[in-house]
């Protein structure tokens, strides 16, 4: 299995933030959700990976190259779907496209307007006249016309209603069709990646909590529920996070054999989804 | 690189109508012995700077060095072509203000302003260069409020520069640099001269496009 993106150690330290060594990777052909709650670090790492920003440690390697030596040609192959708007509003599809495409080799302009169709968007309407929906459709288009490998989204789905952001997620469900593209896609909202996401890193206060396969996480994680008397001072240390009331608790487990042994039938095991493994890995334990 | 030129263009065709308002107040307001020397180093002038300072606000207002640099160019790319795009102003100027004059030739329009000739053009580069050798490494750094801090420093050098070198050559007539500035404008033809200062124009613009590059490397977004 090729490895597409592959992070090693990755370090950036801020006045008050410091993006801690992270390392995971991406095989080909496979969609990550790169998820974290809001200054986790997301659109720090993004902006690590894509040069945006310079690192103080660590390694970048995309296509089995190193970023910082061969950035021309990595860029040749990716596509970008950021949480803004970046290209010139006063201008139409059509304007954008005579201006970007002879930056990439592969562009292809019959792709272009097949996806413009396909998303709904007008070329010849500027794209300050788009919502913000059709904005980002637009960047995946733009992601789209030049046989992009690897297409990295910082938080796509941001400030989307809910009709376009199934509308993002659809399409990129039908992008991994092909077997050949892969995408890191960032947000906070985890039940964008319920659908769509083959592998899962979850990132906080710039650390990585834990990088895999989405079912293997899900398969781990397990929310307990019980009443009050059942959670000892040794149980609340061994949840990942606890939220109490005067009837009863609301745990989040990551070893599902040892809490049922310690339990039996007296607690109710549900499945964890991710935003349950991320509120209560971020809150901790909270009365 | 030459796609990065085109941008710049490609984005502010409403820039083009000034060619035809600041051709008509040069040819018109400017129609007098007086200015004649004048009019158009001045109408490219500024030409060149609403060009330039059009398209930078147009990349700052939509954030475009994010996307910039995200496509596959070098952040040397960038800061080159926006030194490149100042010679194609100047030509668009030139080209546009030499078309005006030729419809002004027509019978019946009152004014009959001459054609641009070499001088125009010599003068133009030297002060547009000066111009921007000035200002992009203050844009790189930052943004377009560089303007402001650029009209600051160019006040300051306005009234300080000129003063202080006078009073330096009369108090050291008998340095090397004096001596050389002094036999230049005395001694030498004027095409001795004119290469000697495009000379200088070229030294300092690649120290300002060095400074630019180091700037922009550094760069976060």
């Amino acid at each position: 299995m090729h490895t597409v993106l592959e992070i090693e150690n990755l370090r950036k330290e801020y006045p008050g933030f410091t993006l801690n060594n992270i390392s995971f990777s991406l095989p080909r052909g496979f969609i990550m959700g790169f998820i974290g709650p809001n200054g986790a670090g997301k659109s720090t790492t993004i902006k690590l990976i894509m040069n945006l920003v310079k690192k103080d440690g660590g390694t970048v390697r995309i296509f089995g190259e190193r970023m910082d030596e061969e950035e021309i040609d990595i860029k040749q192959r990716i596509g970008f779907v950021y949480d803004e708007n970046h290209y010139y509003e006063e201008l139409t599809p059509d304007g954008i496209r005579s201006l970007i495409a002879p930056f990439y080799n592969s562009w292809d302009n019959d792709s272009f307007y097949r996806y413009l169709e396909r998303f709904e968007l007008p070329h010849t309407k500027k794209i300050k006249n788009f919502s913000r929906g059709m904005k980002t459709k637009f960047s995946l288009v733009i992601a789209l016309s030049h046989e992009a490998e690897l297409i990295i989204m910082d938080e796509p789905t941001s400030g989307l209603d809910p009709v376009f952001r199934r509308e993002i997620l659809d399409i990129l469900r039908e992008l991994l069709q092909d077997e050949q593209k892969s995408v890191l896609f960032s947000t906070h909202i985890t039940s964008d990646l319920d659908r769509i996401a083959d592998y899962i890193t979850f990132i906080n206060e710039g650390n990585v909590i834990f990088t895999d396969e989405r079912t293997a996480i899900l398969d781990c994680y397990a929310l307990v529920k019980g009443s009050a008397e059942l959670l000892t001072d040794e149980m609340r240390r061994e949840f990942v996070g606890v939220r109490e009331s005067e009837f009863g608790f609301e745990a989040l487990t990551e070893d599902l054999v040892k809490t049922r042994r310690r339990f039996g039938d007296k607690v109710v095991v549900e499945k964890a989804t991710l935003e349950d493994i991320m509120l209560y890995t971020v809150k901790g334990v909270k009365q | 690189m030459i796609h990065l030129v085109k941008k710049d263009l490609l984005i502010q065709r409403k820039s083009f109508l000034f060619l035809l308002f600041i051709g008509l107040f040069i040819f018109i307001i400017y129609n007098n012995p007086m200015f004649d020397a004048f009019i158009y180093i001045m109408g490219s002038l500024m030409i060149v700077y609403i060009f330039l300072i059009t398209a930078n606000s147009e990349d700052e207002r939509n954030k475009c060095d994010i996307m910039l640099n995200s496509l596959p160019i070098t952040r040397r790319d960038i800061v080159l072509a926006k030194y490149l795009t100042i010679p194609v102003y100047i030509l668009i100027s030139f080209v546009g203000f030499s078309i005006l004059a030729a419809v002004f030739k027509l019978p019946f329009i009152p004014i009959t302003p001459r054609f641009p000739n070499g001088i125009d053009i010599l003068v133009t580069v030297l002060m547009v260069g000066l111009f921007v050798d000035i200002y992009l490494p203050l844009y790189f750094r930052f943004g377009v409020a560089a303007l402001r801090l650029f009209q600051v420093i160019f006040l300051l050098a306005f009234f300080f520069i000129p003063n202080t070198l006078f009073e330096y050559a009369m108090a050291n007539p008998d340095k090397p640099a004096v001596q050389f500035v002094q036999q230049l404008f005395t001694e030498q033809t004027i095409v001795v001269q004119t290469l000697v200062i495009f000379g200088l124009i070229l030294i300092i613009f690649l120290i300002s496009y060095f400074i630019s590059v180091k700037i922009y490397r550094a760069k976060e977004f």
